[in-house]
């Protein structure tokens, strides 16, 4: 967010071009934007690492552009400028680093799924109540890496158990914040998401059965046609270092092990 | 000269506009073979989503022919200040995104909100997430094309003719049954097509009210948006089908419209 | 017959309408455009509504505003002729006149017999939209008759008409009218059609009725405004006696017999129309192939800068507009014997 900011006030200055009093000289680098095509669900924590960067690195502003996880997939494969594609799982940036169009990819964050429970009724205060007659389940469809998650935790569950569930289910939407707007409103009693989606507020974390966790891997890479490969791969550096890493922490991902 | 310059623009700037509507369309048509057609046909996710939205945007229609119609003939009829007013609320829908619809149907009708509430305590069912939802969603986006419709329809009887049937004897509900309604059909049932055909392409007010489930609210565009980029023979075939039928249905309300001419 | 009385009040805007009457046979309603003529027959009809008023029909008083009674139209039975026939045009030209049976109004065994009346047996399988326009006037008047109106209301019926057609149609509507014991009320803004029905003339002026009486009194009048309209020219009245050959017959006015141009059958009552400046003078009976003249003397000459009116009282009145010079070399003044002629072609029937 605040890298869009940023660009669309200096587009601004520039419109005013001919009416602009002085303004102090820029910095000896000239400024760079980066292009981050990003994950729907680092949508919270991505205005916090471009803050923590522009710290880092005064002349780099970073833009993203958020969409589901297939979405970005073909948008890269369409020849979008990008520099940065931080993908939800590792699957989809490693199809396209098979086909050359990005390096390979680098976990830098996890996270889990969730079960986000609406606050606007008890029904649903543990596991169990999901079983129940009348609970109204949302998922993520699985063509999205947040359905393919909900996929892999129903697996680990007792087969009548994943069944029941999937009977629940009254939608499988096309993005976690479909799940989470359904959620919030209401609509649904309980939904799949990730656990920094819970954390975010509005949303009661119900605990998942022992020995269900799932985790989901978020993997960076640079876009091979980056307009800005070094400011890229030197943003990606820092993205696993620990100023980095704390902002992670901050919103509720976890890190991987070194 | 000068005209034959313009000729030539003219032609140009058609030109240049046909092939940008047609070349998606075409585009279409090439990806998709009668081979990939028929196999998508058979595969259950692509008929479950066929059958629904054909059932909701038959049920949509049918809905707003019953509402809307009876609306169309109060506007037509009532010199009221407020006409302009009124049916540029009802019209406004269709101009609205259709992500705004859907959250306003949200709004009103889910379980929390206005409605809702009173609903369930009358042992209804909630309404979002269901194919009601689906229905409500294509009337509310799809609705606006037929009240246009019929009222065009409606205000081209002239009302000297409604009133020599007055004259002869008839009443009202007569002088609807056997004047208005025949004078106006070939307008009524273009109009209830050129809606149909809206109503089967509605995506973005389905998604947020009435969500995303195969075989039961997952209509032909929600499997296009939600298949697209993992099975996209399955995903073009669909388009290809809801082309067609959109086009039968356009071709039809043309027909319709032929015979007032 | 039936009586029509009304009383009528309305007001839109800087304009008023303003009016009582008591009808008991054909009666034709002149007046200019803008005198609302049309706005009458629709506040009788009940297709408008007066401020104030009352109508009743046939001893049924079918709208009284003091008493809030107001029948729709579709209960006061009354039938209304629109000027540009208003044909359901989704429905054939059987289907059109069996509307008011079919509706609950009149009998459907009579709508054949009014299609034949009317001449429309062939055209019956057809629509409006292949109609011409006398062929749809035609239809809209057997329609409005096949629901039994008490009384027929005509809004300019034969406007739209070729001024041949409409004698023809005028003659079998009255002929239908007086079988079927019909009164009509039509409303025209022209004098000599108004004087052709031959009832009761109403004549209507911005809102106001300023004349009402029989055709002849009025047109007698010279101070009426009615008859100063029909002033302009030569209006007789007579009956067919003899048909002499197709489109000729011979009709007897007063003491006089004339050849006019018309299909009529002997026996049928004709207003005939001859305009001045198709009159011709003499001094003495010519030699000559105008069929029609009247023998007398001179009753009144008039010059104005159009020429002069000279008008030749015989066994009728007849004016002839003469050139100021025609009327010096013939030494016509008032008091001299005179003859005046007129072609066959000459004489318009109303």
């Amino acid at each position: 967010m605040t890298g869009r900011r940023l660009v669309v006030t200096g587009s601004l200055a520039v419109l005013a071009g001919c009416a602009r009093p002085e303004l102090p000289a820029p910095a000896a680098v000239a400024p760079v934007t980066l292009q981050v095509f990003a994950a729907a669900s680092l949508r919270e924590v991505v205005p916090a690492l471009s803050a923590a960067y522009s710290q880092a690195e005064p002349g780099v502003t970073l833009l993203a552009n958020y969409a589901g996880s297939q979405d970005l997939v073909a948008q890269v494969q369409a020849g979008a400028s990008a520099d940065v594609f931080l993908s939800a799982n590792r699957d989809h940036p490693q199809k396209l680093a098979d086909a050359g169009l990005v390096a390979p990819p680098v976990v830098f964050a996890l996270n889990q799924v969730a079960i986000a429970a609406t606050p606007r009724n008890q029904r649903v205060r543990s596991y169990r109540d999901l079983l129940q007659p009348g609970t109204r389940l949302v998922i993520c469809a699985e063509e999205v890496p947040a359905g393919k998650y909900a996929g892999q935790w129903l697996a680990k569950l007792p087969s009548a158990e994943a069944a029941t569930l999937r009977e629940r289910v009254v939608s499988a939407e096309a993005s976690v914040d479909g799940v989470l707007h359904k959620v919030r409103l209401g609509e649904a009693d309980a939904g799949l998401a990730y656990r920094t989606d819970v954390r975010r507020g509005g949303l009661r974390d119900v605990p998942l059965p022992p020995g269900t966790a799932i985790s989901a891997s978020y993997a960076a890479s640079t876009v091979t046609a980056a307009p800005h490969a070094a400011e890229a791969a030197a943003f990606l550096t820092w993205l696993r270092g620990p100023a980095a890493g704390q902002v992670l922490r901050d919103a509720g991902f976890e890190l991987p092990a070194p | 000269m000068s005209d034959r310059l313009f000729g030539c623009a003219l032609r140009l700037l058609a030109g240049c506009y046909a092939g940008l509507v047609a070349l998606p369309l075409l585009a279409l048509l090439l990806h998709a073979t009668p081979a990939t057609l028929a196999a998508a046909l058979r595969s259950p996710v692509v008929w479950q989503a066929v059958g629904l939205s054909l059932l909701t945007a038959t049920a949509a229609t049918l809905l707003v022919v019953a509402g809307a119609l009876p609306l169309a003939w109060l506007l037509t009829r009532q010199v009221t200040r407020w006409r302009g007013l009124l049916t540029t609320l009802l019209e406004l829908p269709a101009a609205l995104p259709p992500a705004v619809a859907g959250l306003g149907l949200l709004l009103a009708f889910g379980r929390y909100q206005l409605l809702g509430p009173w609903l369930t305590r009358c042992g209804l069912p909630p309404v979002a997430l269901t194919p009601a939802a689906v229905v409500l969603a294509q009337m509310l986006v799809a609705g606006p094309l037929f009240l246009r419709a019929a009222r065009a329809a409606l205000e081209a009887v002239p009302p000297r003719v409604l009133q020599a049937s007055a004259v002869l004897g008839a009443g009202e509900a007569t002088t609807f049954r056997r004047i208005v309604l025949p004078l106006a059909r070939p307008g009524l049932l273009g109009g209830a097509l050129v809606t149909w055909a809206r109503a089967l392409g509605e995506l973005g007010a389905t998604l947020l009210f009435a969500g995303n489930l195969p075989g039961w609210t997952q209509t032909m565009p929600s499997a296009i948006f939600v298949t697209w980029q993992v099975d996209r023979t399955a995903a073009v075939s669909l388009s290809v089908l809801l082309l067609l039928l959109s086009a039968g249905a356009l071709l039809l309300a043309r027909r319709c419209a032929g015979e007032v001419l | 017959m039936s009586e029509l009385r009304a009383h009528l009040r309305l007001r839109r805007g800087a304009w008023q309408l303003e009016l009582e009457f008591a009808l008991d046979g054909h009666t034709a309603l002149v007046g200019p455009n803008g005198s609302g003529k049309t706005t009458v027959l629709d506040l009788l009809t009940g297709l408008a509504a007066p401020d104030q008023g009352a109508v009743w029909v046939a001893g049924d008083c079918v709208l009284d505003t003091a008493r809030r009674l107001a029948l729709p139209p579709a209960r006061r039975r009354l039938g209304y002729v629109f000027q540009d026939a208003a044909l359901f045009g989704h429905l054939s030209v059987a289907q059109n006149v069996g509307y008011g049976p079919a509706v609950g109004h009149g009998a459907a065994a009579q709508v054949d017999e009014l299609l034949g009346q009317f001449e429309l047996t062939e055209l019956a399988a057809r629509r409006p939209l292949e109609l011409s326009a006398g062929e749809r006037q035609r239809v809209a008047v057997a329609r409005a008759l096949a629901a039994e109106p008490r009384w027929l209301l005509l809004d300019e019926p034969f406007a739209a008409l070729d001024v041949a057609a409409r004698p023809l149609l005028r003659a079998r509507l009255l002929a239908t009218l007086e079988v079927r014991g019909v009164p009509a009320l039509l409303v025209t803004h022209d004098a000599e059609e108004a004087f052709g029905l031959g009832g009761e003339v109403l004549v209507l002026e911005a809102g106001r009725l300023v004349e009402q009486g029989p055709a002849e009194r009025l047109a007698a009048s010279p101070s009426s405004a009615f008859g100063a309209a029909l002033a302009q020219s030569n209006h007789y009245r007579g009956q067919v006696v003899a048909s002499p050959a197709p489109g000729q017959a011979v009709v007897q006015v007063a003491s006089l017999r004339w050849t006019v141009p018309t299909p009529a059958a002997v026996g049928v009552p004709l207003a005939l129309v001859v305009p001045p400046a198709e009159v011709l003078l003499a001094t003495a009976p010519p030699a000559t192939s105008a069929r029609n003249q009247v023998v007398g003397v001179v009753a009144a000459v008039q010059c104005t800068a159009a020429g002069c009116r000279v008008t030749v009282q015989g066994a009728v009145r007849i004016t002839a507009l003469v050139t100021p010079a025609a009327l010096q070399e013939l030494g016509l003044a008032v008091g001299s014997p005179a003859v005046a002629l007129f072609k066959v072609s000459a004489v318009k029937i109303c």
